[in-house]
Order: structure tokens, then C-alpha cells, then sequence
């Protein structure tokens, strides 16, 4: 704009001037809009500028929230009861199955007494261990049963569980000589329908019957494997109830050349999850193991791990074991998973002791590890060794009778944990478990012990002779007792 | 026999009419026999211009006593009367006779036994060729009329003698009938004393007649004796009090108490004629009169002496009387000639709507619209982001406003958000199903933005198609489209209603309908986005102190907007949460806030105003999505910013100070997160603050455009495309189905419960959503769930959750729990029927529909579109009858409050009954003679 122009515009900003401004006049008009517009054009960068880089502070931000510390509810576990066999005690009908002998079952509560209550068949048949709330705190209450394989051969023992919607159980085979029963117990008051999804190594079985399977109030429903999978090695079962929850448990036996050689009772384990702890996996006399099915068809004497990656894609894990002696730890293998097929990862000649697996995967993968003893005099007997959730709460442990009873204890964390381990008969023992190692505990058989000091830690028992052989994992208080955020 | 006269000359103030007076008295061809000067109140200087003038009488009256109660006082010390031919001739101070005013009266008097008040013609004695008063009447109801005022004496009137009534001032008056009347009416202490007097006299028989020749001035009525100058509402009050006295002393014994019940009544109804003709000032008095009439205790002594002295029946003035349409005749005139008086000022000429585009402009617009929201045509219910429908009873939407209990989960007793009202207003255009009101306002949102900134571009732009450019940047500006899309209902109202509050405000330094139209609007924009309202509030206090003469016009602007906000207002300091004022009403949406720079470039969401998509789309790389908006609004920013360097600064500045203001609101927006939902804090949207900013940015644009001269044409073409294009994807969004905002028929809660919700509408719905975290979101729905009128700020700013939602807490924290609470309990006592889980994080998930299952107290009734949902078996407690927006006390006053305001300032701002002088109860000013006197 040149200066004559804005000379002749001017006027109606100075409307009050009545001659034509002098020449003067114009350049100080000028000047001034000058002045303004750049001053326009500087507060307009400094208000983006400052908009974009200052650090301003937010103002409220507050949220309604309340944490639920949910009303302590009456605990139930279920005990699995006796080891079943086909047919009665005569060996006929085949079709049902029998109790042999009563399990040792050992319970107890930080608070409260439980109530040992058997199920639907008596004293051999599945047992429900409840404790009624003493106060508004949820009481810490654990329960387990033992036995001795007694026709099987071998020893089994398993954590009595609590029920839930949905079990991962992983373990089993129905090859020849190996029977794998699927027991169902509802505890529940309404019926329980119940759907069974079955992995093998070849992908997921499609069977007629795996689905809307009714359990009775009460009742129990044991179904053997080969029904839906004949001849499948290595399976994962994943039990899915509707209406009333339930205890899903699987009773595997091994029959070798007719030679009884072990039982297990194998638990539910931790649910699909990409980074999995198996704490205690105990191997012993593996060597004399191994020579066992020299040359037999089916080889399932060795130390495996089982593993599934349930979802609809391929998945890599990378696996790792650290004995818990602290000795250096065996060389990590990385493992291709197929997706919803199980592959058994044997580990052959690994030394005997315990060990703590852990698996790593890029997708939530299921696992348990199987180990098999022998005393060389053709004695021998399996275990199953599933992945233990963690615990962050202190919890409390019943450790039915058996040989050789230890507490495997793993911490996660990036903390040492001085755990303490207080028995019933009120000593206390404070165990290290460095930061991502693993401690052994003996124990004397039958004890009930409560484990504290530590904010995460997966914890498993196992038992072990020359010819016994059994794990289970130690769950802790039911999720569903945890405190919630309710958000308003 | 010779008549006996004795002046009395009431003296109260003004030395310099006195005087005057005085001497004329002593001039008179016919001297009165006697002369009684009152004085009120006495000053040395009246003393001493009396002392002069050397009267029969001087007496004093104490300060205050009225020119009735003086004359009688007065004659209470003049000698006895001797005859019936004694009169008396009343004089103010002011009222100097002409030198044969006395001499005329009695000559007129003489003649006719049967005239008993005579009366001069009264002139100005600043103007002495006008006629101040000459004869007065009353009107068939009552009103007093004066029959001349102000008028050129040209002899006109002088064939008028017999009259109702005449002024006080010069009144020649038989001392007889004076002393059976009583006098003036102690109650009429000015005005009117002397017309109601007359109207006696002539009740009791006798005549009252206007003697023209002879001539007295005058300095202002009756009511201006009293030495202070009195304002319009005074002397307004003074009037109605008058005429309310009049009537009840007029009035049949039974119609008495008619009158009395109507006085407050006619006050409000004569108070909104007063609003509506743009005379707030006379409400108060208007009240005031009523009151004072309904305690008014010189009623009955003034009717015994009426029916003491009456003779003849009403009938027999009738005839003097102005009928009804005489007098609105004059009215007529009076308005007419008004006008011509206002005449002035040369019209600029501005665009035509329908001749420069704008009619085209909006035409454009609609179908733009109607394009872009093609998916939402044929729909009933719009639903998404912060929109829900509305009630489905106009009833309800209208019971949702003021302070009542609040129906939003447990509910609470408490004010509504200002926005219900605006909700309301809205529901009700379309009173059969509320919520198409809200797709109407949709499809008319692009056409009705477009009109809104035509017409206040004209107002700041003389050039004609400028306008037309506003009008369509307006109309696809990307805050109006990101509100539309992400259901932000109030601040596309905002928007839309921006333009007509900027036209509102610069015409209310001219025009007081403007300043109520402006009030209206600014309460409408502040409900609707309350985070403008600091910014409007700068802006009314510049546009204050810019035009100070427009001050009285101004600065009740904000009035409506205080009394809408004030119950919250309250509400939220006493509960230590004042900022909370300015959140967003609605449904709260939790989101990401835009940062600095994206604001800047019309981004309130952070989405890019959909570029990224686009240009993914295109192939090309999102990333260089910033720039491409940047450039495409460069030409309207450098137009923006160039406006400060051109002629019209004074434009310029306030234009771009809007738009600074409107830019700092939304940066402030994203740094105020003031509520929050299912534990999401939510920030208040900057949309709004985006649209002020968007109007300053055309405002300064348009005033760069109006300098440019030649150049103009191209930049506003570049400009126009350019801007217009931004709003490509958006536009494209919401055609796609992209938006968040979608016709949706659902219902709020799930199928089954709002079946139920008809024979049960508060049956109580538990929403859990599942969090990670072992978190859980819980909502409770009453009936047919909230609606978008039932959303209260007050609910979703608390900073503490209220005792209810803490038990709601604590029952969904346990229903998801496994636990002994007696969940089956607290589920029948809160009313709660039903629980829905929606679908959410996995873990929590399976948690809470593990423990929902297993809970004996609930039955599984299936999955539905929201999530899994169950059923509560047991009887359920009756919920208690919660108070409704006029159940209790103070919810009335606040509603007969706010309903006053906008009442008062919805007739100030009607368009009708432009302003004009008070009617003074005087005839009008300048007007041709038409009137003639009824002869009884």
C-alpha cells in the first residue's frame, strides 16, 4: 500500500479531522498499523507457541473411583477323592468306574475350622472342604489329598481346587497302555453344562459329546479321554462350564507291558499367559527312566514339556530351565508353536534335580512338564508338573502325606524376598529367593504352612521316592475375592 | 349583589415566578377583595418578596403540605363568608395572571348561576404562545385526558366552555361549594386534585366551565408543584396512583372489591406493555402504584363525601367523558407524529438477501448439508459420541429444567444444567417426539450457519458480496462439522447461534430490543458451551467501555445468562468445585485433548479434521496431513492478520481479539479436565472455543477484504475454495458413516428392560463394564435409562462420589465378586431388576460373569447387543417419590425467577411496540385540534 492511498483511506478512521491530515499525519498512520499488525502477527505465534510448548497444567483430572474390598463369602474346595478304575471291584462292567481305596486329604485356615464334607459317592467319591466366614476378612484356607497308586503303582497327589468356569488341564495321553480320565465335579447348587475343547498334537478334536455335558447339582462326571480323542499323545483340555462352576481334574495311568507304572492326578493350570513359571519340576532317576521304552512304541518315559498357544496364530516361545540348586542353568531352546496344536518338547538327558521352567512366548501359551523316576528294578511312577500362577497374596498350604514333601518357591519379581514359612505348630523358617531364582523347602509330610513376605511368588509342592512321583501347584485365594476398583 | 373574591396564592418555591405573580395580582383590572398567600416551607426570600407586596394574609404552612391542603388552610383564616357570591381563586406560585384574567372569570361566572368553577386558559410562561392546559377529562375508564397540551394558541379551543374539569392553577371557585366538597381530596395530593374536584362539582349539580379569554401561565402540571424535578417513573407513579384512587373512590360499593383484587394483576399485565414498548423503567412504578392503592386509606373517607354531596347520577357527565376510540385516535396521532420526530440519519447501503447472494448462499448450503447428512435422512433418533435422545415427553424435557431431582443413576436433589433449558426449547419445536428435533437441527445446521453469518457480515461489511463468502466459511467451519460429528450438541448450538449474539451486540448500541436479543442469545450460547462464557463476558466488557453511550443498553446483557447459571453456580462454590461451572453439559465423552498447534489449525479432537484417512486413501503419506491443512487455511489466516495492517483498524482489533480470545478458550478447554465418566476424567471440548475463534478469524478477513480494493476479489476466491476444501473430509466422514454420531432407533438400556421400563419405569438397570486391572465401571439406568435432557454436570464434575454411588460401589463391586454380601437385598432396596455386563477386558470380565453366575439371586437372560445381561427375580422396594422441579420451594422461586428474567426480557427484545415518549396522561404534542367537547 502506498502512502497515498492510505492517505485517502484514512478519513474514516479520523473521522473527527477536518482538513486533509498533513503529510505527517499519513506516515504516523502508517507507522501505527505497522505497529498493530505486527504486533497481531506476534501475539498470534506467541499464543500457538506457547499453546503448543509450555507446559500448562491440567486442572481436575480427579475420577470417582472405590475400592471393593469384597464381603468375606464361604471358601469351598473341592478334593478329587479316590483314584478311579474301570469296572467294579470284580473287574466287570466296564463301563463304570470304581474308587480304590480314600485319599489322604489335609486341609486347614488361618481363620475359622473347614468342614470336611463327602460328595456324591461316599467316602471314596469327591470331597468338598468348605470354611464359613469368621469376619468380614476373607480367611487363607488351603487344601490337598494324597494316595498311594496302589494297583497302579506309584503315588498321585493333587491341590483340592477351587471351582471356576473355566480350567486349563494339561497332561495325559490315551495311547496304548496310557488311560486318561476327565473327572467333573459340580459343587454347585444348579446344574453345570459343561464344553470341553480338546488339543492334541494334531489340532482340536471335533467329537460328538464334547460339548453341553450336564453335571449335576452336587454330582460328578468322569469321562474317559479316549472317548474323544482315541490314541491321542499328547492332549490339553480345556473345560468351559456354564451355571454352576466346577472342579475339572484328570486321572492319568500307565500301563507298560501290563506292568503298572504310576498315576497322577493332574490339576488345572495357569490360564493362557505369555510369560509361564513351572517352579519344582523334579526329575529323578532319568537316566533309569529313559531306558525304559528303549525300543517300545510308545516313548513317554522321558522328560517333557508340554505346550499350546490356544490362540488362531502361530507363536514362538522361547524355553528355559534353571535348576533350583543354583547350578548354571540349561541353554534356552526357542520352540515354533502351531496354533492349537500341542507339541511335547522332550528334554533328554537332563540331570536329576528340580527345576524351575520358565516359558516365554509371544502369544499366551498353555504348559505343564512331565517327568517319569525309576528305580532300575522295573518300579516307576510319573508326575505331571503344571504352571503355578502367581501369588501376591500370603497363602496358606496344606501338604498332604507323601515321600520327600518340598516347597518349590520362584520369585518373579525384580526384589530378593525373605519368605517366611510358618507351620502349624508355629515354627518359622525365613527363606531367600533371590530376585528371579527359585528356593527349595522340605517339609515334613502331612504339615500345613503359611507362606509371607513376599509380593509375588509361584509356589508348587512336589513329592518324590524311587518309585513316587507327584506335583501339584498352589493356587491362591479365588480371583474373584480380590479387591476391585469400581469406577463411577 | 357584588361578588366577593379572595385570592389565594399557594407559595412554595421558585422566587422569580412569585414575584412575577405578585405583580400581576396587584395589575388586575378587577383586584381581588382579599389576598391569602400560603407560604410552604418559608424561605427568607419569599418572606421578603411577600413582606413587598404587602397581602390581607400571610400564612404559613408546614414544608409538605399539598395545594389543596394549603387553599383550605387558607380559607380556614379568611373572614366568614357573607354571601353565596363569595369565591375563591386559587393561584400557584408559577400561575401570574394576565392583567384581566379575574375580571373575565367573573364576568363568565356572573351570567350563569349554575357555574360554580371557572377556569382559565392556562399558558406556558416559558412559551406563552402555547397552551399549557385547557380543560381535562377522563376517558370511559377512568384515565385522566388532557383535552389540549402544548398546543398554538390560535383561538382554536376558545369555543369550548363547558368541561369535566379544569387545572387547579387560576381555578375560580364558589367558597360555598368549596366548603361542601370539602376541597381537593387529601388523597390526590397533587395531581388530579383539582380534575377530581370539578368531576364532585359537577356531581353535586353544578357546571364547570373554561373561561378562554382569560389567560394565566403556567410552569408544568399539577404534579410538578413541588419545586423537584421529577423523573419519568416519578411522575408516571404519581399518575397511576392518582388514577387508581380516582377509581376506587368512583366505584360502586361492590365493584370496590373487583378493583382491589385487579390492581396486581393489571400491574403485571400493564408491566409487560411496558416491557414490550421498551419502558422497563416504569415496571417498578407501576408496582409501586399498585401498592400504594392497595393500602390506600383516604378511599373511604373520599367516598363518604362523594355520596355526602353527589346529586346527580353518573349519567349525567357521561356526555363530558372521552369514549375509548377518540382517545385511542389521539394515541395514533401521537405515535404518528413521534415518528416523524425520529426520522433520521442517512441508511448505508448493505447487501440484499435475496438480491447479493444470500438467499443462494443458503440454498448451497442446505444442500450441502443435506448431502453430507444423507445417512442421517429418514431417521427419527440420532445417538453416539455425546448425543443420546431426548426425552420422549415434551413434559419431561421441561421438568428437567430449574432445581429439582436429578433421574441420572441414583439420582440427587439439585439444579439443572442451563443447557436443559436450551434442550427444552428445542424438544418442544417438535413436541410430538422431542429428540427430531435434534435431526432437524442436523440437517438445517450447514443452511442455518450460513444465514446466521450472512446477516451479521453485513452488518460489518459494506461490501455486497462479502457476506456471501462469510456465510460459507461459516457454515463448513471444521469446529461446527467436528461437533456435528462427534455429537457435541452444544457446541454446534454455540455456533449456530454466534453470529445473530455478534449481530445482537453491535446492534444494541443502538437499540434497546437489540441489547435483550443479545441477553437472550449470550444466556443460549453460554448454556449451551459454558467455556465461552469468560471469553463472551471480556468481550461485552469491551464492547462496554468501547461505546459508552451505548452503556445503558449493554449492560444488562449479561443478566439472563447470571440468572440461568445461578443455581449452579451456587451450587458448585458451596461444594468447592467452582471451575466445574464451565464443563460441558450432556453426555460426558472421554478423549484425547488436541495440543497447541492442532487447535490452531481447527483440530478439536486431534483427528486432523480427517486428513490422515484421506490422504491414506489418496496414497500419499499421512504424516504430511498438518501441512496440507496449514496451507489450505494460510489465505484465511494472512487475510486475518493483514486486516491489522489495513484501513479499519478499528474493526480489525476487536475481530482479532475475538478470534485470540476464541483460541485461548480452547487451549484452556484441553487443560480443563473438569468431569469425569467411568473413571475416565473428560476435558471440556474445544470445539466451542474453536468456533469463536473461527468467527474472529472471518471478521478480520472480512475487514482485510473490505480494504483491498481490487485485489479483494481474488483473495476471498482463493480464500473461499481453499476453506472450504478443509472441510472436505469431514464433510466426507459423516457421509460414510464415520462420525460417531449415528440414526439409531436402540433404546438406551437393552430391549427387554425397555419393554419392562413402560409398566415399570424405575426399574433399575445396572451397567458394569469391565476394566483391566481388576477394574469395573458401574452405572445405574432408571426405566428406559437417561436421556441427553436428564445429563447433569453437577453428577459428572463431583469431585467425591455421593454416599448412593458408594453403595452402588459397593453392590457392584461385590455382585462381581465372590463374596457373602447379600447382594439380593440391596438389589430389591435399590430397585435395581437388571444387570448388564458389557463386553470389556477379558480377565475382569470373566471374573464378574463368573460371579454373576454364581450368584443364586440372579438369572442369565442372554446375551444382548450391549453385553450379557441378567435378571433379578426378587420384589423389588418401591422407589421413593422423588420432588419434581416445582415440588418444592425453592425450585419455584427459582423457576418464577428465571421465567421473570427471560419473561422481561423476551418483551423487551420482541421486535414490536418501538419506543416512544411516555404517555403522560396529556393529550399529544403537536397535534391537530379534533376533538370537541360533548355539551351536556
Amino acid at each position: 500500500m502506498t502512502d497515498a492511498t492510505d492517505f485517502e483511506e484514512a478519513p474514516e478512521e479520523l473521522a473527527t479531522e477536518p482538513a486533509p491530515a498533513p503529510k505527517g499525519r499519513s506516515a504516523v498512520v502508517v507507522g501505527a498499523r505497522v505497529l498493530t499488525g505486527a504486533v497481531g502477527v506476534g501475539v498470534a505465534a506467541l499464543a500457538i507457541a506457547g499453546a503448543t510448548w509450555l507446559p500448562l497444567p491440567t486442572v481436575g483430572g480427579d475420577v470417582r473411583a472405590l475400592d471393593v474390598h469384597p464381603t468375606a463369602a464361604a471358601q469351598e474346595r473341592v478334593c478329587a477323592g479316590s483314584l478311579l478304575r474301570f469296572g467294579d471291584e470284580s473287574g466287570q462292567d466296564a463301563r463304570a468306574v470304581a474308587p480304590i481305596g480314600e485319599p489322604d486329604i489335609r486341609f486347614a485356615a488361618t481363620d475359622g475350622m473347614p468342614r470336611l464334607q463327602p460328595m456324591a459317592g461316599g467316602a471314596g467319591g469327591p470331597h468338598r472342604v468348605t470354611l464359613e466366614p469368621t469376619g468380614p476378612e476373607q480367611s487363607t484356607f488351603g487344601a490337598s489329598q494324597s494316595q498311594a497308586g496302589g494297583e497302579f503303582a506309584g503315588f498321585a497327589a493333587a491341590q483340592c481346587a477351587m471351582p471356576a468356569s473355566q480350567t486349563w488341564l494339561v497332561g495325559g495321553a490315551s495311547t496304548t497302555g496310557r488311560v486318561t480320565l476327565i473327572r467333573l465335579v459340580n459343587p454347585s447348587t444348579v446344574d453345570s453344562l459343561v464344553d470341553l475343547t480338546i488339543h492334541t498334537e494334531n489340532g482340536i478334536i471335533t467329537a460328538a459329546g464334547t460339548d453341553g455335558i450336564v453335571v449335576p447339582p452336587g454330582g460328578e462326571r468322569v469321562l474317559p479321554l479316549a472317548g474323544f480323542a482315541p490314541d491321542a499323545a499328547s492332549p490339553v483340555i480345556r473345560v468351559v462350564s456354564r451355571g454352576g462352576e466346577i472342579v475339572a481334574t484328570l486321572q492319568q495311568s500307565i500301563v507298560r507291558t501290563l506292568a503298572p507304572s504310576g498315576v497322577d492326578l493332574i490339576g488345572g493350570v495357569n490360564a493362557p499367559s505369555t510369560g509361564i513359571v513351572i517352579p519344582g519340576f523334579v526329575i529323578n532317576g532319568g537316566h533309569a527312566a529313559e531306558e525304559l521304552t528303549a525300543g517300545a512304541t510308545v516313548d513317554d518315559a522321558g522328560a517333557v514339556i508340554r505346550l499350546l498357544a490356544p490362540g488362531n496364530e502361530d507363536a514362538t516361545a522361547m524355553l528355559s530351565m534353571t535348576p533350583e540348586d543354583g547350578s548354571p542353568a540349561v541353554d534356552p531352546v526357542a520352540i515354533d508353536l502351531t496354533a492349537g496344536q500341542v507339541i511335547d518338547v522332550a528334554l533328554d538327558h537332563i540331570e536329576d534335580g528340580s527345576y524351575t521352567v520358565r516359558v516365554d512366548a509371544t502369544l499366551p501359551v498353555v504348559a505343564a512338564a512331565r517327568s517319569t523316576t525309576a528305580d532300575g528294578e522295573g518300579g516307576t511312577d510319573f508326575a505331571w508338573f503344571g504352571a503355578a500362577p502367581v501369588l501376591s497374596e500370603p497363602a496358606l498350604l496344606s501338604v498332604a502325606p507323601g515321600p520327600w514333601a518340598a516347597l518349590h518357591l520362584v520369585n518373579p519379581t525384580e526384589q530378593d524376598a525373605e519368605v517366611t514359612v510358618t507351620s502349624e505348630t508355629g515354627s518359622e523358617e525365613t527363606v531367600s529367593v533371590p530376585a528371579g531364582a527359585a528356593a527349595v523347602v522340605p517339609v515334613p509330610a502331612g504339615g500345613t504352612f503359611e507362606l509371607d513376605g513376599f509380593d509375588q511368588l509361584h509356589v508348587s509342592v512336589s513329592y518324590r521316592g524311587a518309585t513316587e512321583l507327584a506335583g501339584f501347584v498352589v493356587t491362591g485365594p479365588s480371583p474373584l475375592a480380590r479387591d476391585i476398583r469400581v469406577l463411577l | 349583589m357584588h361578588p366577593r373574591v379572595t385570592a389565594i396564592l399557594v407559595a412554595q418555591s421558585g422566587a422569580e415566578n412569585l414575584d412575577k405573580t405578585l405583580r400581576a395580582l396587584g395589575a388586575q383590572t378587577r383586584a381581588p377583595d382579599a389576598v391569602i398567600v400560603v407560604e410552604i416551607g418559608s424561605t427568607a426570600q419569599i418572606t421578603q418578596l411577600i413582606a413587598q407586596f404587602g397581602p390581607g394574609h400571610v400564612v404559613s404552612a408546614r414544608a409538605g403540605t399539598t395545594f389543596g391542603g394549603a387553599v383550605s388552610h387558607a380559607v380556614h383564616v379568611a373572614a366568614p363568608p357573607e354571601s353565596e357570591e363569595e369565591w375563591l381563586w386559587l393561584l400557584r406560585e408559577d400561575n401570574a395572571p394576565d392583567e384581566h384574567a379575574l375580571e373575565r372569570l367573573l364576568g363568565a361566572v356572573e351570567i350563569a348561576p349554575s357555574v360554580a368553577v371557572a377556569g382559565p386558559k392556562l399558558m406556558r410562561s416559558s412559551e406563552p404562545h402555547l397552551i399549557d392546559s385547557f380543560g381535562e377529562t377522563v376517558s370511559t375508564l377512568g384515565a385522566r385526558v388532557e383535552l389540549v397540551h402544548g398546543e398554538l394558541d390560535q383561538g382554536q379551543h376558545d369555543r369550548r366552555d363547558d368541561v369535566l374539569g379544569i387545572a387547579g392553577g387560576g381555578m375560580l371557585v364558589r367558597r360555598t361549594l368549596w366548603a361542601r366538597l370539602g376541597g381537593f381530596d387529601p388523597g390526590l395530593p397533587s395531581i388530579d386534585a383539582a380534575l377530581d374536584f370539578c368531576i364532585r362539582a359537577r356531581l353535586a349539580g353544578h357546571r364547570v366551565i373554561l373561561v378562554p379569554r382569560a389567560r394565566v401561565l403556567s410552569a408544568g402540571g399539577a404534579e410538578a408543584f413541588g419545586a423537584r424535578p421529577l423523573s419519568t417513573a416519578r411522575r408516571f407513579r404519581i399518575t397511576r396512583s392518582a388514577e387508581l384512587h380516582r377509581r376506587m373512590v368512583y366505584a360502586p360499593a361492590l365493584a370496590m372489591v373487583v378493583h382491589w383484587l385487579s390492581f396486581l394483576p393489571l400491574a403485571v399485565l400493564r408491566s409487560l406493555a411496558h416491557l414490550l414498548s421498551k419502558h422497563p423503567g416504569l415496571v417498578p412504578a407501576e408496582f409501586s402504584a399498585a401498592f400504594r392503592a392497595l393500602v390506600d386509606g383516604s378511599v373511604l373517607p373520599a367516598r363518604r363525601n362523594l355520596r355526602r354531596t353527589r346529586t346527580v347520577g353518573w349519567a349525567a357527565i357521561a356526555g363530558l367523558r372521552m369514549r375509548l376510540g377518540e382517545l385511542r385516535e389521539r394515541r395514533a396521532q401521537a405515535r404518528e407524529a413521534a415518528l416523524i420526530d425520529d426520522v433520521g440519519g442517512i441508511p448505508v447501503p448493505r447487501a440484499s438477501f435475496l438480491g447479493d447472494g444470500g438467499l443462494w448462499a443458503v440454498v448451497a448450503m442446505a444442500v450441502v448439508g443435506l448431502i453430507a447428512f444423507a445417512p442421517l435422512l429418514g431417521a427419527s433418533v440420532l445417538r453416539g459420541g455425546g448425543l443420546l435422545p431426548l426425552g420422549t415427553d415434551v413434559g419431561d424435557l421441561w421438568g428437567n429444567v430449574g432445581y429439582g431431582w436429578r433421574e441420572l443413576g441414583t439420582g440427587f436433589l439439585g439444579a439443572a444444567d442451563p443447557f436443559a433449558a436450551v434442550l427444552a426449547v428445542l424438544g418442544s419445536i417438535t413436541f410430538w417426539a422431542p429428540s427430531y428435533s435434534i435431526l432437524l437441527l442436523y440437517l438445517a445446521a450447514l443452511p442455518l450457519a450460513a444465514l446466521g453469518a450472512w446477516c451479521c457480515a453485513r452488518r460489518l461489511t459494506t461490501t455486497r458480496w462479502l457476506p456471501v463468502l462469510a456465510a460459507l466459511l461459516w457454515a463448513v467451519a471444521p469446529p461446527l462439522l467436528s461437533s456435528l460429528a462427534s455429537g457435541q450438541l452444544g457446541a454446534a448450538i454455540a455456533h449456530l447461534v454466534l453470529p445473530w449474539l455478534a449481530l445482537a451486540v453491535i446492534g444494541s448500541g443502538r437499540s434497546l430490543a437489540a441489547g435483550a436479543a443479545a441477553s437472550i442469545l449470550l444466556a443460549v450460547v453460554g448454556a449451551s458451551a459454558p467455556v465461552l462464557i469468560p471469553a463472551l463476558l471480556l468481550l461485552w466488557l469491551g464492547a462496554l467501555i468501547a461505546r459508552p453511550r451505548a452503556l445503558l443498553r449493554t449492560i444488562g446483557v449479561p443478566i439472563p445468562l447470571l440468572a440461568l447459571f445461578a443455581p449452579l453456580v451456587v451450587t458448585q462454590f458451596v461444594r468447592g468445585t467452582p471451575l466445574a461451572v464451565f464443563a460441558d453439559p450432556g453426555v460426558p465423552v472421554s478423549g484425547d485433548a488436541a495440543s497447541g498447534w492442532r487447535l490452531a489449525l481447527g483440530d478439536a479432537d486431534g483427528s486432523l479434521l480427517g486428513w490422515p484417512q484421506l490422504l491414506a486413501a489418496l496414497g500419499v503419506p499421512d504424516s504430511i496431513a498438518p501441512f496440507v491443512i496449514a496451507g489450505l487455511l494460510a489465505p484465511l489466516a494472512v487475510l486475518a492478520l493483514l486486516s491489522l495492517f489495513l484501513r479499519g483498524t478499528y474493526r480489525a482489533i476487536p475481530a482479532t481479539l475475538t478470534a485470540l480470545l476464541g483460541y485461548l478458550t480452547a487451549v484452556a478447554a484441553t487443560h480443563l479436565a473438569l468431569a469425569s465418566v467411568g473413571g475416565q476424567p473428560v476435558t471440556v471440548w474445544p470445539g466451542s472455543g474453536l468456533s469463536l475463534f473461527w468467527l474472529g478469524l472471518i471478521a478480520a478477513a472480512l475487514v482485510a477484504l473490505d480494504a483491498l480494493g481490487r485485489a479483494a476479489t481474488s483473495s476471498a476466491l482463493l480464500t473461499g475454495i481453499t476453506a472450504a476444501t478443509v472441510a472436505v473430509p469431514l464433510l466426507g466422514a459423516i457421509l460414510i458413516g464415520a462420525a460417531a454420531v449415528a440414526p439409531s432407533s436402540r433404546p438406551i438400556v437393552p430391549a427387554l428392560v425397555n419393554a419392562l421400563a413402560d409398566q415399570q419405569p424405575d426399574v433399575g438397570t445396572l451397567v458394569l463394564s469391565p476394566r483391566p486391572d481388576d477394574r469395573v465401571a458401574a452405572k445405574l439406568q432408571r426405566g428406559a435409562g437417561a436421556t441427553l435432557d436428564d445429563q447433569s454436570t453437577l453428577a459428572t464434575t463431583a469431585a467425591r462420589a455421593s454416599a448412593e454411588q458408594q453403595r452402588i460401589a459397593k453392590l457392584a463391586g461385590n455382585l462381581v465378586s465372590r463374596s457373602g454380601f447379600d447382594s439380593a437385598a440391596e438389589l430389591a432396596e435399590l430397585g435395581i431388576g437388571f444387570i448388564v455386563l458389557t463386553h470389556g477386558d477379558a480377565d475382569t470380565q470373566r471374573r464378574a460373569s463368573d460371579a454373576l453366575n454364581a450368584n443364586d439371586a440372579l438369572t442369565a437372560a442372554g446375551g444382548t447387543v450391549d453385553g450379557n445381561l441378567w435378571r433379578f427375580d426378587g420384589e423389588l422396594a418401591a422407589q421413593p417419590e422423588h420432588p419434581g422441579n416445582t415440588d418444592t420451594a425453592i425450585g419455584r422461586g427459582i423457576l418464577i425467577g428465571q421465567g421473570v428474567v427471560f419473561g422481561i426480557a423476551v418483551l423487551l427484545a420482541l421486535p414490536f411496540g418501538t419506543r416512544r415518549k411516555v404517555y403522560s396522561g396529556r393529550g399529544p404534542a403537536g397535534e391537530a385540534d379534533t376533538f370537541e367537547s360533548g355539551e351536556e
